[in-house]
């Protein structure tokens, strides 16, 4: 099985997210699924792009579609939420009004026929979940996770069509499958803060900060992502986060490619569980089954904050 | 040959403002066969009418054409001036020339122009017009009503009482629906089982009603007058004449636990005994103890006797030998005139497991998730005397008395996203009710209602509202909720006060979604039965939306209460008083007059002929059953052949047989081929195309 792939500036070029992109690579290896970069591919323009100048986003998107569609690809994979939506929405856009067709493909001298369409991690995993269940070497430990999707997993939902908008479910679905606990919580869908990581932190701590404190009352002991900016926040920030909401919070955040690179057999080393800020290594030999003792992360917690 | 006359109307500015008319009448005064072409302001006035009538006698008229307006609008008015005048009233058309020309066209000339055109092409038509007389069908002075709630009980009570019979099909146990549910009712508070259960009883006992619960309506034949309608009697697996409903079999059926659908659904710890919930009722039952008829069923799939075999305790325990397990669902064939559908609504459960429509749901509210998040439907169920509670607010969960609850309106409502686009019009209200009848349970209480707009038009209604809001201290604010979730045993509201511009959160014990009224999960099975169009929310269609407001689109069916939109008890008694009206005019009359434009299978003599061949395409293509079949015999009375008829009562004159006979053995009156031709010549004379 092949698949396109459109990797975006997190993934690949600033590595600022290493850790998905490593960890997503690895696991379609192993799921048996080659992914083939989009050749010659741009920035999405996100950010930047969409706030400024929506004619050049469309023409940004577009032109990494009718790359992928010229090289063959019918679904192009684009893990990080960011690349899908802004994909999605220029691809939902100049369906709806050939205006705008003709005005991307003018600008980037491209035709695009609308064959080749984005998936994100989420939904591409949940389609193939017997594949992906077919490939499983272990079952990972019964954890309670909370899964976190962030703004973007399923907005704007005319052009992402996927999943309930506001309750989402299907990562938690995803996860079932790889044995852990997903828990029914309040704050799937809230705001991180995003880049406001950058221009004021005191923002994204208190957002963050609830997401944390949410999760931890839900009784969940790590929480799950796919999204390069919900893991920078919740992972980065989460000393601080954790500070502005008066608690003591310590919770592993994971990439969805790395839990399921673990289920996979695959080593915590080359997905990159090594590089996060919050330490991964006791929960990645829970998960694993080294690790048998949930009591440990509790009393570490107490000794830390005396 | 003709003797045409034109007769063009201004219609005030209307058309006057656009079209020449009186180029237009001169132009028309040249048309071949035109022997008088005048224009006037208003020719549905007494004085336009009287231009017409005398023109027929003067100029000894063979057709009238009348330019004006729609002929839905007053194609009536101007063939009753014809008859009166001695023409038959089927010689006269209209062209209409302003939702078709002057209302759509600015340019004067251009409009002056296309307006000659359409009243040429209806000149020609009428040349090849034939004198036609109505149809005359009889009628079976017989109405059904299919549903036994308040719309049908008032349509079957008011028909009755205008002395015609009339049969009641409702499918529950006893009639009553949704109104015999509810607490109290707004603006008065009056109890609403008190006000409906005298006329439930009065349904049961009067002599010209025959009432039958446990049913369904299985097929709908025949048409306006006379119609044949199949009903399904479910084994009720109660022997009506033996049982006396003594009730003795709910007491012991072992069955306990089925959560009842007249509660809808709730279940509240039993306050003595905290293991034991209620809210349950049996598997032999009646919905409630003032049903009508107060005898019980078995609801077979929840039975021991039926799902194990086992049991059989009621049969047992019955002193008449009442219950009979042996019984079998039974069709019966009803004789009706006129059918009046009362079908009503259910309330929309949002709940991600129940959702059987394309829409994205309200996950983020957590109902079906969190005991404490119910529906308006259910809060009823909490305040009412005959609830599982008696009338004591108590919260599923744990039982406690809620102290704090939030009410959110327009739950699928007015949303085009995730729900509905319509408002559901009873929401604003009985939210205001729910407030203060909580108020007035529980004095220390505080309730909250997110809003869009209090929509209270309605007599006395705003004062009601008013009244939550000023006398009983329900805190509204204007915004959507977000999300709702559990924290520390309370739920938390998430949501927006946009009056203040800013978020609030409520910590509540209780959470009432008020979701959107939908039709009943099979209205367009019925529909489709009735042959009745409805609309893309699956209401039932009305013939006109201001002038004919409960009836449906076919003859003799006619449309009360919620089936046919959202709306609330007052208005759902005046429509179906109005539809019975309805039902009492048309069974006023022995017979019935219909339009004769009908198709007509060819028949020559003699002996009797058809060219008609019997291939029957005709039967397969039409949408109203109206082809039936008639054997072509010698003198011996050997058959020839079969051939097509139409049954003129049933025929609505759609053409569908006439466009699709191979033979082209049919035709449809008032719409042959010769006029047909006639019009279309005409297009575009002028300029010799």
């Amino acid at each position: 099985m092949e698949l396109g792939y459109y990797p975006g500036c997190a993934l690949k070029a600033h590595a600022t997210s290493l850790e998905f992109g490593a960890s997503t690579e690895a696991a379609f290896e192993v799921l048996g699924v080659e992914l083939k970069e989009v050749p010659d591919w741009n920035c999405c323009g996100a950010s930047a792009g969409h706030m400024t100048n929506s004619a050049l986003t469309r023409a940004l998107n577009i032109r990494n579609l009718a790359l992928g569609e010229a090289a063959g690809m019918d679904e192009i994979l684009a893990p990080c939420p960011l690349c899908a939506k802004e994909l999605a929405v220029a691809r939902h856009e100049v369906r709806e009004d050939a205006e705008l067709l003709r005005a991307a493909e003018d600008a980037c001298e491209m035709a695009y026929k609308g064959t080749a369409k984005p998936v994100s991690l989420i939904e591409f995993l949940h389609r193939n979940l017997d594949l992906v269940k077919g490939k499983l070497t272990t079952q990972l430990a019964a954890v309670n996770v909370a899964c976190y999707y962030g703004c973007l997993h399923t907005r704007p939902p005319e052009a992402m069509g996927f999943d309930d908008v506001e309750n989402p479910t299907t990562m938690d679905e995803v996860c079932t499958a790889l044995g852990l606990v997903p828990v029914e919580w309040s704050h799937k869908t809230e705001c991180c803060g995003a880049g406001f990581t950058m221009s004021k932190a005191s923002i994204v701590n208190r957002l963050t900060g609830r997401i944390l404190s949410a999760a931890t009352a839900a009784g969940a002991e790590a929480v799950v992502v796919s999204c390069p900016m919900c893991h920078a926040n919740l992972d980065m920030r989460q000393r601080e986060a954790a500070a502005d909401a008066g608690q003591d919070i310590d919770l592993p955040i994971f990439y969805l490619s790395q839990v399921l690179g673990l289920a996979l057999g695959i080593e915590p080393d080359t997905l990159s569980l090594h590089t996060h800020f919050v330490d991964t290594s006791d929960m990645v030999g829970r998960l694993r089954g080294e690790e048998e003792e949930p009591e440990v992360r509790g009393q570490r917690s107490k000794v830390r904050s005396q | 040959m003709s003797r045409i006359g034109v007769f063009i109307c201004h219609c005030g500015e209307n058309i006057g403002g656009v079209v020449h008319c009186d180029q237009m009448a001169e132009a028309l005064a040249e048309h071949p066969g035109v022997v008088v072409s005048v224009d006037y302001k208003y020719m549905c006035s007494d004085p336009g009418q009287n231009l017409i009538k005398e023109a027929i006698e003067k100029h000894k008229l063979t057709g009238v054409v009348v330019s004006a307006c729609s002929p839905r609008m007053h194609e009536p008015t101007f063939r009753t001036a014809c008859a009166e005048a001695g023409l038959n009233p089927f010689l006269c058309e209209m062209a209409n020339i302003r939702e078709h020309c002057s209302w759509v066209h600015a340019d004067r000339d251009e409009a002056t122009r296309k307006a000659i055109e359409l009243c040429r092409m209806m000149v020609e038509k009428v040349k090849n017009n034939q004198q036609l007389q109505p149809i005359h069908v009889p009628i079976t002075k017989r109405a059904l009503v299919i549903g036994g709630g308040i719309a049908g009980i008032q349509a079957a009570l008011d028909i009755a009482n205008a002395g015609h019979e009339v049969v009641l099909v409702e499918r529950d146990a006893s009639i009553g629906g949704h109104m015999l549910q509810l607490s109290e009712t707004f603006p008065t508070l009056d109890c609403s089982q008190c006000i409906l259960t005298p006329r439930m009883v009065e349904v049961a006992r009067h002599p010209k009603i025959t009432l039958m619960t446990w049913c369904e309506v299985e097929k709908v034949d025949g048409y306006i007058g006379n119609f044949e309608v199949t009903v399904r009697k479910k084994a009720r697996s109660v022997d009506m004449e033996k049982c006396t409903g003594c009730g003795a079999c709910m007491l012991k059926c072992p069955s306990k636990k089925i959560p009842s659908e007249f509660n809808a659904g709730i279940l509240i710890p039993d306050p003595e005994n905290p293991r034991k919930k209620l809210g349950y009722r049996t598997a032999i039952y009646t919905p409630c103890p003032q049903s009508v008829p107060n005898k019980p069923v078995i609801d077979r799939a929840n039975c021991i006797k039926f799902t194990k075999g086992k049991c059989g305790v009621c049969a047992k325990i019955c002193p008449t030998g009442a219950v009979d397990y042996e019984q079998e669902d039974e069709l019966v064939v009803e004789q009706i005139g006129a059918i009046v559908v009362a079908t009503g609504y259910q309330v929309w459960s949002v709940a991600k497991a129940a959702q059987d429509y394309p829409y994205i749901g309200y996950g983020e509210y957590g109902y079906g998730t969190h005991p404490d998040i119910i529906d308006g439907l259910q809060f009823e169920r909490l305040l009412s005397a005959s609830g599982p509670t008696g009338g004591k607010v108590m919260r599923p969960s744990d039982g406690k008395e809620p102290e704090t609850v939030v009410f959110l309106s327009c739950v699928g409502s007015r949303d085009n996203e995730k729900g509905f686009t319509y408002c559901s019009k009873i929401c604003c209200m009985y939210l205001a009710k729910h407030a203060m009848l909580y108020q007035h349970k529980v004095h220390h209480g505080q309730t909250f209602n997110f809003y869009m707009d209090i929509r209270a038009g309605g007599k006395t209604y705003d004062e009601f509202s008013r009244r939550t809001i000023e006398d009983d201290g329900c805190i509204y604010l204007r915004g959507r909720v977000s999300r709702i979730y559990p924290r520390d045993g309370k739920l938390v509201v998430q949501g927006a006060d946009t009056l203040s511009n800013a978020q609030v959160e409520v910590e509540a014990d209780l959470v009432v979604l008020a979701t959107a009224m939908i039709p009943q999960p099979d209205a367009e099975e019925l529909a489709q039965k009735l042959r009745i169009p409805y609309d893309k929310d699956r209401f039932l269609s009305e013939a006109h939306p201001k002038l004919r407001p409960v009836e449906s689109q076919t003859a003799g069916v006619y449309l009360a209460g919620t089936c046919q939109g959202p709306r609330d008890i007052p208005e759902t008694v005046a429509q179906a008083s109005g539809a019975a009206s309805k039902v009492s005019a048309l069974f006023s009359a022995d017979e019935l007059e219909r339009e004769p434009m009908v198709a007509e299978v060819h028949r020559a003599a003699p002996p009797i002929f058809s060219i008609c061949f019997g291939c029957f395409f005709c039967e397969r293509v039409c949408p109203y059953g109206a082809i039936e079949r008639e054997e072509i015999t010698a003198r011996d009375g050997s058959v020839i052949k079969t051939v097509a008829k139409v049954n003129e009562g049933l025929c609505a004159g759609c053409g569908l047989c006439a466009a699709s006979c191979r033979a082209n053995a049919i035709t449809l009156k008032g719409f042959n081929d010769e006029q047909m031709f006639a019009v279309v010549n005409a297009i575009g004379e002028e300029e010799g195309f």
